[in-house]
């Protein structure tokens, strides 16, 4: 029993054993189609890039088969003969204009032949020989890959030097805001002072005339006042009025007189003193202390008026800051000019007058100029034509440009210089503001003493000049 | 000097009396009688009882296997050819070297022991004197056993590992589905790959078998040249069976190119 029992399991292990081998062996020989039905068809490559017998075939990328043989070319000039057995069931995919290729299974995968599915058009393929298409060379697209990456590194330097310069720029431009803000501050500091100043007088105004400080502020809180200045008006109405019967009188009296009519004259006399008293009476009104306060109206009115002169000339202060701020100046460096006024001689040098001024005109001071009784310049007749001549190089571009009178003076010492330039200046400057209408803004004067600018070529010059720039 | 003659002659020696003992137990495969029941015990032994063994350790390197190839496949996106890896390894070379291995482990050292037992206890001598021939009765059979068993052992180890590699790429965290693991583990394989390293281990066997017998069936010096015996046939076996491998692999590649 043991010994049968022993064979019956011998018998077991040998036939199971052989049973798996058998499975083995189809298994491996059904996905070689070594069972199944296939047909077979043909390809020639010039290169078989690696492809052994027994290689899988694919058609359209599904598994269908696999290579049966690859016949090697006889000569240099032939390509390598492929036996592709491929499964019964793709016969109807498989037409003669199927392409066939190399294909890599995955980067690293094994080779196969893919065959791609032909044309419905297209006569089925029975032991035809289907065109092919070179393998894809993987070793060209690494040389390709290489390439490419020399000339992205090539690429990424260029790119880095540009966004190294352009960071350079990005320095050197935020060092320059740097200096302009740097340069700003003082402006703007003095303009926000300014302002604040301003401020401060527009609100001392405000608070004066809430108080009722000054006339404006009498006018608005003094009722008294108020009537005061009301009666002055009707009284100088009154007075008017009156001086208008007065002169009538007078005329009457004249006539009179010529006619020889006394009584007239005395009543006419009479009506003269009544309107003197009556005048006397409103001066004494507008002289006159008010009611809650020792200043008298025309007190308040000087008063009142001072500190319109001081708040004006604060604003005139600020309005000048403000066109020095970064904001503004650049129309005014764009013109040429901040104030043709108020510039100095080292300002002026460094303006488009001097540096490229568009018209330029020399005029000696011989027979220009005759002095005035009070000692001051005024252009002669003759001077005011020689002017006239030479502003026909100017006029052109007026009124809209601006004009600069240049004053030179070779005597005296520098002071005098300065002096006697100055009013030779100011004589042309009169002139050309009321002969040509010219707008005081675009019109200034500059005493030069005698240093005539560098770049104009003259070391020295008695005269004037006339000088003017296109704003921009 | 003279110790190193001595191990050349002894070497030479060795094989010469290997070679004589082979050859014998060659001619006498196919000669009468051929003592059924004696080879049919000798299977049960060498190769029934060596089915779980074989079937485990071919399972647990399938798995490792898998494992290990995924690792390194993974590195570079080819997670797709573990299967394949798998298959080829376990098919092409390593199930054979592995089960001849484990069986030269197990079953030789067992008939190196069993033979040189009954050399020293002169049981071969007691089989001789009732007419029996020892060598066809205690070689043969245990050759004939080894060379049978171990292809049918090595097949269960392929399919073994290549199940344990299934299993564990099911299981691991990005693997695949049984149905495409056993597509691609088989369909890049041809028969070439598949019969020709089973049928190597029929050489395989035919080395364990005749190695451990040999040491077993010519031991001498007692209780001592039994240990001896045994060690020697694992030792012996093992090295002569990777030596082997690699002409056979090397014959292989001869007559299958591709």
């Amino acid at each position: 029993m043991r010994s049968f029992s022993k064979k019956f399991w011998v018998g077991v292990f040998i036939v199971g054993g052989l049973l798996l081998f058998t499975v083995g062996l189809y298994v491996i020989g059904s996905y070689n189609q070594v069972f199944g039905g296939h047909f077979e068809v043909y390809t020639d490559f010039v290169s078989v890039d690696t492809l052994t017998k027994g290689a899988r075939v694919r058609v359209s990328g599904m598994d269908a088969g696999q290579i049966g043989a690859i016949d090697v070319p006889r000569n240099a000039g032939n390509k390598f003969h492929l036996h592709l057995k491929v499964d019964e069931k793709f016969r109807q995919l498989v037409r003669e204009d199927s392409v066939t290729t190399i294909d890599t299974a995955g980067m690293v995968g094994a080779k196969y032949v893919d065959i791609k599915m032909g044309s419905a058009n297209s006569p089925l393929c029975n032991g035809c020989t289907l065109p092919s298409q070179a393998p894809f060379d993987m070793t060209a697209l690494m040389k390709q890959g290489s390439g490419l990456v020399t000339s992205v590194q090539s690429t990424i330097d260029d790119v880095h030097k540009h966004v190294d310069a352009a960071i350079d720029n990005y320095s050197s431009i935020a060092s320059n805001v740097n200096g302009v803000i740097g340069q700003v501050r003082p402006n703007v500091q003095k303009i926000t002072s300014n302002a604040a100043q301003l401020t401060g007088n527009a609100n001392a105004i405000a608070v004066g005339l809430r108080h009722g400080q000054g006339t404006a502020g009498k006018l608005l809180t003094d009722e008294e006042m108020a009537e005061n200045v009301a009666k002055t008006i009707a009284n100088a109405n009154q007075t008017s009025a009156n001086a208008v019967q007065a002169s009538q009188n007078v005329d009457s009296m004249i006539s009179s007189i010529q006619q020889n009519d006394l009584p007239d004259v005395h009543a006419t006399v009479a009506n003269a003193k009544d309107m003197s008293g009556q005048l006397d009476q409103a001066v004494g009104t507008f002289l006159a202390a008010g009611k809650n306060s020792n200043e008298t109206t025309a007190e308040a009115l000087h008063n009142t008026i001072q500190q319109a002169n001081q708040a004006m000339g604060n604003l005139a202060d600020d309005t000048e800051a403000v066109k020095h701020n970064f904001f503004l100046r650049g129309f005014f460096h764009r013109r040429g000019f901040f104030n043709l006024s108020d510039i100095s001689r080292n300002q002026y040098a460094g303006t488009d007058f001097v540096k490229k001024p568009t018209v330029r005109v020399w005029i000696p001071d011989t027979g220009l100029f005759t002095m005035k009784p009070d000692g001051t310049l005024e252009l002669t007749d003759q001077g005011q034509n020689i002017v006239n001549q030479n502003m026909s190089d100017l006029v052109p571009y007026l009124p809209h440009n601006p004009v600069m009178v240049e004053g030179y003076s070779e005597t005296g010492l520098p002071d005098q210089q300065y002096l006697v330039s100055r009013q030779k200046a100011l004589a042309v400057r009169t002139y050309l503001q009321s002969h040509f209408h010219l707008n005081s803004k675009l019109l200034g004067i500059m005493p030069m003493g005698n240093h005539p600018p560098q770049n104009t070529g003259k070391s020295e010059w008695s005269g004037v000049s006339l000088v003017l720039i296109k704003s921009r | 000097m003279k110790t190193i003659i001595g191990w050349v002659v002894s070497f030479f020696r060795f094989a010469g009396e290997l070679g004589v003992f082979a050859s014998r137990a060659f001619r006498d495969l196919f000669r009468r009688p051929f003592e059924i029941g004696e080879t049919v015990d000798q299977i049960f032994e060498a190769g029934l009882r060596s089915v779980p063994l074989i079937a485990l350790s071919g399972f647990a390197f399938g798995v490792v296997l898998s494992l290990q190839t995924r690792s390194s496949m993974e590195q570079f996106g080819a997670e797709s050819m573990v299967p394949q890896a798998i298959s080829f390894g376990m098919f092409k070379d390593i199930g054979a070297v592995i089960t001849s291995l484990l069986v030269a482990g197990r079953v030789g050292a067992g008939i190196g022991a069993q033979l040189a037992g009954m050399r020293v206890t002169e049981q071969i001598d007691a089989l001789e004197a009732l007419a029996v021939d020892s060598f066809k009765y205690l070689v043969v059979t245990r050759i004939t056993a080894c060379v049978i068993a171990l292809p049918l052992l090595t097949t269960l180890l392929d399919f073994s590992g290549v199940m344990g590699g299934m299993i564990s790429e099911m299981i691991v965290p990005g693997g695949m589905p049984a149905e495409l693991y056993w597509r691609d583990a088989f369909a890049p394989m041809g028969w070439s790959d598949y019969v020709p390293s089973i049928l190597k281990t029929v050489v395989f066997g035919f080395i364990i078998g005749t190695v451990s017998c040999y040491l077993g069936y010519t031991a001498t010096q007692g209780a001592t040249g039994v240990g001896r015996a045994s060690t020697r046939s694992v030792v012996y076996s093992s090295l002569l069976v990777i030596l082997s491998d690699v002409i056979l692999v090397k014959l292989i590649f001869f007559w299958f190119p591709e």
